[in-house]
């Protein structure tokens, strides 16, 4: 998934329905020159039934990319996963449809 | 190898032409399984744009009713109507009907049931054909009367693609089975013209069973993981909805029950607006409100007629409501509708739970609510989890039951502007039967467009009774 300054890759361990780790990969795009990120976050959403789940701040591993515990995917369905990158500047945001199998 | 194949079948079938009772079980089983196919049409019928399993929760004032409908899975077939009470007042009797959609319904009632001491009762009404159709529940009790009518509808899907082509096959087979046994009978297949009629019938039956064992794999082999829907949907959606809003009596007076109608009309033709799909166990949900905050229902108003429907409640105070009423069109979102009205008359004792201003610690009944929000201070502009963690006297509560398919449900509004919001809690649906609890913690996630002054509800069942949680919050401006 592209934003305007990066190539966001998000990694779940599990597509089913319980809490689990997301793996969230940030590759600043070609020319791109965006300052540094202060947070990553993520939300998950399922419109259909009018509820999202709550934020998850992701932390930084050693390797760049960023890890989010407990990201709760609390039904089958179709979910609308949203990464916010956060720098002092401005926010992007990637967004994921993921479907979830029960 | 096909020439030993065909050597074999041949040999099986001589044999089997040989024993005539084989022979009439062979037939007889080809033509079951062709019947089989034939005479049962699946239907994959359903209410509204649910499953074949749904339930509908309706106030048929002054009873509220959970029905839940099983539709047949081929048809002719029995529609399975489970009817619970919802909690108190509770009815004694039930008259069902069934009726094809717009036209009267039966004077005499498809069923009679008698509640007693049961939780539910339970009925069977025939459906014989495909369509819309309408069940009329009439519940009576001491208190009085309610009525409610449920629109179903029942699709039969296309067959699939390999149904003629699979009944030919079988077909083929059964004849050239029985012509078989016919030419081979009395030792005729001997003699040498026989004997070549013979082979080319078998041939004709190897060929058509190849052919109907590959046709009824297809056919009960999923060609796709993603099943289409059965409901053809609008492909730009269904026009709004305009919400004509009446009381009886015109001017109710606080403390005295009003029957409110909602006339629900297409925003386009103008016609009555009947299309609602359930979403939440009800096609309907009304959140009467006055304008302290100090009322707040949230009900489910009977289907009476096509478009129209109707609820009867008490408000407890004189003053002006707002009455948003949330549904959701086939084919369409999910749409609010808000209208006005007034009360007359005086301030009655109010049984109702204060509204607590802010966060924290609150009792209602006996239960210990704690609501919690994060991060803090509210602030408008930033996605805020709101939560309520219950317990009660023995400690944290884990028996909290879903409520409209979901464990929790929080209605939400600014006093000023015009913002409604109904969030439901982050939390697995419970489907029919579930028996899923939740607790302590319910959790909920929203993000407040404006700051100011915000008067919320927070809406969870346990042991049958509806629990709700009234709390005023203050959000102030992005930071």
């Amino acid at each position: 998934m592209q934003t305007l300054s990066y190539n966001v890759t998000l990694t779940l361990e599990e597509r089913r329905v319980g809490e689990h780790p997301a793996i969230i990969t940030i590759e600043r795009r070609e020319g791109a020159q965006p300052g540094p990120i202060e947070s990553v976050s993520i939300v998950p959403m399922m419109r259909q039934h009018g509820m999202a789940s709550p934020e998850v701040v992701a932390q930084p591993l050693p390797d760049g990319r960023y890890r989010a515990e407990g990201l709760l995917l609390s039904m089958d369905g179709d979910w609308q996963i949203e990464v916010y990158i956060d720098r002092s500047d401005a926010r992007e945001i990637a967004t994921f449809q993921v479907r979830v199998w029960p | 190898m096909c020439a030993n194949t065909v050597d074999l079948w041949y040999y099986i079938s001589t044999m089997l032409c040989f024993c005539s009772q084989a022979r009439r079980w062979c037939a007889a089983g080809a033509l079951f399984v062709l019947l089989a196919l034939v005479a049962a049409p699946p239907v994959s019928a359903h209410v509204g744009d649910a499953g074949p399993v749904q339930t509908i929760v309706m106030d048929a004032s002054p009873y509220e009713l959970a029905v839940t409908m099983t539709i047949p899975p081929a048809l002719p077939g029995p529609l399975l109507v489970d009817i619970v009470p919802d909690g108190e007042p509770l009815p004694e009797t039930f008259e069902v009907r069934l009726t094809r959609y717009g036209s009267p319904f039966p004077e005499k009632p498809a069923a009679l049931l008698t509640l007693g001491s049961a939780l539910s009762v339970t009925t069977r009404l025939d459906i014989d054909a495909p369509g819309d159709w309408e069940v009329e529940i009439i519940a009576r009790g001491a208190p009085g009367e309610g009525i409610m009518r449920i629109p179903v509808t029942v699709f039969q899907p296309p067959l699939p693609p390999t149904t003629i082509p699979l009944a030919v096959a079988l077909g083929v087979l059964v004849i050239s089975l029985l012509a078989g046994a016919a030419v081979g009978a009395g030792g005729r297949h001997a003699r040498p013209g026989f004997a070549g009629a013979l082979r080319l019938l078998n041939y004709a039956a190897f060929a058509s069973a190849v052919a109907s064992a590959v046709l009824a794999w297809l056919q009960f082999t999923p060609l796709q993981a993603e099943t289409t829907p059965a409901v053809p949907t609008y492909s730009g959606g269904a026009p709004h909805v305009n919400l004509l809003l009446s009381t009886e009596p015109q001017t109710p007076d606080a403390g005295a029950p009003l029957v409110m109608t909602l006339d629900l009309r297409d925003g386009a033709t103008g016609l009555p607006a009947d299309d609602l799909s359930p979403h939440h166990d009800a096609l309907l949900h009304l959140a009467v409100i006055d304008d302290s905050g100090r009322f707040f229902a949230h009900l489910h108003p009977a289907r009476i007629a096509p478009g129209l429907y109707a609820v009867t409640f008490t408000p407890d105070r004189p003053g002006n409501y707002t009455a948003y009423a949330e549904l959701m069109r086939h084919g369409g979102s999910l749409q609010v509708i808000a209208g006005r009205f007034a009360v007359g008359g005086q301030v009655q004792i109010d049984t109702a739970p204060t509204p607590a201003p802010g966060l924290g610690v609150r009792s209602i009944g006996d239960l210990t609510v704690e609501v919690r929000a994060q991060p803090t201070p509210l602030r408008s502009g930033q996605l805020t989890t709101l939560s309520v963690i219950v317990s009660d006297v023995n400690g944290p509560v884990r028996d909290l039951e879903p409520w409209l398919g979901m464990g929790g449900h929080l209605m939400m509004r600014h006093v000023s502007d015009a913002l409604f919001s109904h969030i439901h809690a982050a939390a697995p649906i419970a489907v029919p039967g579930s028996t899923l609890r939740y607790g302590p913690e319910l959790r909920f996630v929203h993000n407040f467009p404006r700051p100011g002054v915000y008067q919320a509800w927070f809406q969870f069942r346990r042991a049958g009774e509806v629990v709700t949680v009234p709390v005023t919050l203050e959000v102030g401006s992005t930071k």
